[in-house]
């Protein structure tokens, strides 16, 4: 027998760092999916054992609800976005964020979503939101709004490409 | 290859046109519409009648609709070009109400067989016409020019003095199920105030429908809203904010903004409660437009209305819950792609993109508009009525449940006590973190180490219904529980019901209407806390840490359970069991 040359290319390793999305005992999340390429924002929220990252493998299922929402926003398989993005937001340790009965998450993704959808228009980048949310009574407790606040500030600046105008948008949020 | 041209049957297609579903109040406004185009600063509407003799509420009466504006007028190609079928937009001006150069002859022969137009644009009157009957005989579309006859004259001298402006006229009006010259002016006086609500209110427009000047109407009733609706509050008889206005986007790559409002109105049968025997209610009705036809959104396209009361595909439901919603949207044509409007600019649908961010956006309000109609229903029905919340606790006022259940005995006096006091500190440990929750419900800002008065602890523990004494409907429950015990001296054993939780919503909002289900849940759950207390206090073989952790499990297992279950069973559950039966 011959030997088998076997040619190996090496490629640049994509890195993903995971850090703790993948926890979701006793945690739950906010989340919010950026794609600068396609300008949108997909907000979700997620009490599951396995974190965002758990949440994210349903997500992109062939019937995940995100690339469903992408197939019809855009008319594209999400295969086709190359920078897409995973904001995880951890709630506070509480049951009364992380319990089936999800009122209270559910309030602050709400609010996360309407807030955006308020403030897209002064951001650098205009993105589309696609993503659908449920607004309850909650969403007047001030604990609730102050999470969301927080949430759309630190999702501000941390978006790709942020500049002034941006920075200056967190300082109006109250 | 080569072309052939196949033609067209002109007065079919004509015919065709004016058969799209006008009514006389939306052909009318189309008109105006040209006028309002044209810059004009005063538009007469002038009815002519078949008999002058017959009153104006006979139907089949018209004989003749004119519209005079004295604005920019035009020329003879003018003219001719208003004329055609699909008239040219490109002399229209940026912001303009016109979208595809038919809404006139639609318009006109929608209601008439003659659509006679004079103009001037400063330069002398021409006159055109284009009757309908002559294009279907002849299938020819064309246009007759003719001098101005002595009744135009009239016109002319009386409105246009300074011989400038348009005189449309609609003659031979169809006589089959032509609405009375009274229902036409009513509708038209409501309709034009609230169409041209922009024009008249900012631009100085006067409309005059015969010889009465219209007045603008905000659908909103904004002027009156003083503050936003606080639908835990609000007592149905005063104009709120749902949401005050705001720029959002829909499509963020196109750069596509709209502007979004919403106001709460009056609930009309509070009004009856309040004057007795004076029909109260239908006046604020009247006042306010509220009914079937007018709940909604109110769309303005370059400030004139599109769609009136519009559900938008859903967005506010067919559900007389949102009788008092009031939104309105402003757009430009820029928006023209997400909100398509048909020819008549009297129906919309919308994009994808629009329609998901407007019903995302307004979704908590619409919340708040409908909790706030039924609290002021319910409202009603408290003093009316007894709610049961008060009955429920009127049941058990006067009950002692068992001391000492067959079988167990009497705890040692000295645990007894050790087991009353860790009960005490239980329940004021609780008592200061529900007042926190219960401030935080509010919108209230409150650190960790606050203190509260004994009136915020009272209010916090009893939540809707102050006067309840064991049974209490509260806000939140500590780890949004379905139900707590709550145990002191004086009150002795009761019951915070967290309303907000799916099941309690299951009972007290979808079965609102049954009020013996409430009564009786309200009393299972308060014999639940008891037994809950009464093994703190009664069970001789555990300790009290060991009963309290079991018991605060089994609690909050059985409350996600029970969530879980109308999650997953949402729509299967009563009221709506057995909907989906087929037979």
């Amino acid at each position: 027998m011959g030997s088998c040359h076997l040619i190996l290319v090496l490629m640049k390793p994509i890195e993903t760092p995971f850090s703790t999305i993948f926890i979701g005992f006793e945690q739950a999340y906010i989340y919010v999916w950026v794609s600068l390429e396609y300008k949108f924002m997909y907000v979700g929220m997620t009490n599951s054992r396995v974190g965002t990252l758990g949440r994210a493998n349903q997500h992109l299922d062939m019937r995940g609800t995100l690339r469903e929402r992408f197939l019809m926003e855009f008319g594209l398989d999400i295969d086709t976005v190359s920078d897409l993005r995973l904001y995880s937001f951890p709630l506070p340790k509480s049951y009364l964020f992380f319990s089936v009965e999800s009122t209270y998450r559910e309030a602050v993704e709400y609010l996360v979503q309407k807030q955006l959808l308020e403030m897209i228009s002064q951001l650098s980048v205009k993105y589309s939101i696609i993503s659908r949310v449920r607004s309850n009574e909650r969403t007047r407790n001030s604990r609730i709004r102050n999470l969301a606040n927080e949430i759309i500030i630190q999702l501000i600046k941390n978006l790709p490409q942020p500049n002034e105008t941006d920075q200056r948008l967190i300082g109006r949020i109250s | 290859m080569s072309q052939v041209d196949i033609g067209i049957d002109a007065g079919r297609l004509l015919f065709g046109l004016s058969r799209i579903g006008y009514t006389t109040t939306s052909a009318i406004c189309d008109i105006i519409d040209n006028s309002v185009r044209a810059q004009a600063k005063n538009i007469h509407l002038i009815i002519n009648k078949e008999r002058d003799d017959l009153a104006d509420s006979r139907r089949n009466n018209v004989s003749e609709y004119v519209i005079i504006d004295d604005g920019s007028g035009m020329n003879d190609n003018g003219i001719l070009e208003a004329l055609k079928l699909g008239a040219s937009d490109a002399g229209y001006e940026e912001n303009s109400l016109s979208k595809f150069g038919l809404g006139l002859k639609s318009a006109a022969f929608s209601q008439a067989d003659l659509l006679q137009v004079i103009s001037s644009d400063g330069t002398g009157f021409n006159k055109y016409w284009v009757n309908l009957e002559e294009v279907i005989q002849s299938k020819k579309y064309f246009a007759t020019k003719g001098p101005l006859d002595e009744s135009d004259n009239e016109l002319v001298h009386k409105y246009l003095p300074k011989k400038k402006g348009t005189i449309v006229r609609l003659s031979k009006i169809r006589k089959v199920n032509h609405p009375s010259v009274k229902n036409t002016i009513k509708e038209l006086t409501l309709k034009t105030g609230v169409i041209y609500y922009y024009f008249i209110a900012e631009n100085n427009l006067n409309i005059y429908l015969t010889g009465n000047k219209v007045t603008p109407i905000d659908p909103l009733f904004t002027d009156e809203a003083d503050t936003n609706l606080d639908e835990t509050v609000w007592d149905g008889t005063k104009v709120k904010w749902i949401e005050k206005e705001k720029s959002i986007t829909i499509d963020g790559e196109e750069g596509i903004q709209i502007k979004i409002e919403a106001t709460q109105l009056p609930h009309p049968p509070t009004f009856n409660l309040k004057e007795p025997g004076t029909n109260a209610a239908g006046k604020i009705r009247d006042k306010y437009l509220i009914g079937s036809g007018n709940y909604g959104f109110y769309v303005y396209r370059n400030k004139r209305l599109i769609s009136w009361a519009s559900r938008l595909e859903g967005i506010i439901p067919m559900d007389q819950d949102f009788f008092s919603f009031r939104g309105r949207i402003l757009i430009d044509d820029s928006a023209d792609d997400y909100f398509n409007i048909d020819v008549k600019k009297a129906n919309l649908t919308l994009s994808d993109e629009a329609f998901n961010s407007i019903s995302d956006f307004i979704q908590e309000g619409k919340a708040k508009s409908k909790k706030a109609w039924l609290r002021a229903g319910t409202l009603i029905k408290e003093i009316t009525n007894k709610k049961p919340n008060e009955v429920s606790n009127n049941i058990v006022d006067d009950f002692e449940q068992i001391d000492l259940l067959p079988g167990d005995k009497l705890l040692e006096e000295g645990e007894a006590k050790e087991r009353i006091e860790k009960l005490s500190t239980d329940m004021a440990k609780l008592a200061k973190n529900v007042t926190k929750m219960y401030k935080e419900d509010l919108g209230e800002e409150v650190s960790d180490d606050q203190e509260f008065t004994e009136e915020d602890i009272k209010n916090a523990i009893k939540g809707d219904n102050p006067s309840a004494e064991k049974i209490f409907r509260v806000s939140s429950v500590e780890d949004n529980n379905l139900f707590e015990p709550y145990w002191d001296t004086d009150k002795e054993e009761c019951v915070r019901i967290n309303k907000y939780h799916r099941f309690s919503r299951l009972i007290f909002e979808e079965n609102g209407e049954n009020a013996g289900l409430q009564i009786i849940f309200e009393l299972m759950l308060l014999q639940f806390a008891e037994s809950e207390i009464y093994a703190y206090k009664n069970i001789p073989d555990s300790n009290y840490d060991e009963i309290k952790r079991i018991l605060t499990e089994y609690r909050r297992i059985s409350s996600e359970f029970l969530a879980n279950m109308v999650r997953k069973l949402d729509g299967q559950l009563p009221p709506n069991f057995g909907s989906n039966e087929t037979n």
